[in-house]
């Protein structure tokens, strides 16, 4: 599962840190989301999603293979 | 998120601090002392009961103590951790199984107690330190 978490923080100039403490887990998992070490929760992602006020699917979408 | 039922934060130093005291104990019964679990004497039973018991309390919490942040990606992080502790334990039986023969398989036991636990500590903090070291965007 790839996602563009990186590309929405950019645009909203966030560090990971920020959008961590925004919900509530270490920044060593979002950066383990970003560079898809991890996959998240239904639960996670959708509060990302819903940080950066978009569906799951604009932010989390599934490869090929998945 | 629900997460894990893990003790506080400050479980892990104790444990530590139990852990070393007791294993110390252990150690210092076995090797300077020669005790041997067959012949009962009450005060020898008493110390080798803290060791053992203090060494298992010790190490369970140094294990299952909360870290700063607990979420979703450390309980995968224990997760990975615990199973591989077990494989490990496993194959280790098993060797020592084929190598050790008559009373020393007692010691086999007595490792095996305390190895799945110091396993998972070790591959958990290895882990965490994989992906909790410096790796700033």
């Amino acid at each position: 599962m790839k996602n563009n978490i990186r590309v929405e923080r950019a645009i909203v100039r966030i560090s990971q840190q920020q959008l961590a403490d925004a919900i509530g887990v270490s920044r060593q998992t979002i950066n383990a989301i970003e560079t898809g070490k991890f996959v998240p929760s239904t639960l996670l992602a959708l509060k990302i999603a819903r940080y950066f006020s978009k569906s799951v699917d604009d932010i989390f979408s599934l490869e090929e293979g998945d | 998120m629900k997460n894990l039922w893990l003790l506080p934060k400050w479980c892990r130093t104790a444990g530590w601090f139990i852990f070393a005291v007791c294993a110390f104990l252990g150690l210092y019964l076995i090797f300077i002392e020669q005790y041997l679990p067959i012949d009962f004497q009450p005060w020898m039973a008493l110390k080798a009961n803290i060791a053992i018991i203090g060494t298992l309390a010790g190490l369970f919490m140094v294990a299952f103590s909360k870290e700063s942040v607990e979420d979703e990606f450390i309980n995968s992080l224990r997760m990975d951790a615990m199973i591989k502790s077990f494989i490990l334990n496993s194959i280790i039986i098993v060797l020592l199984s084929l190598i050790m023969y008559g009373f020393y398989y007692v010691y086999v036991l007595s490792i095996a107690q305390y190895f799945v636990l110091l396993a998972y500590i070790i591959l958990f903090r290895y882990n965490m330190h994989k992906y909790f070291r410096n790796n700033e965007e």
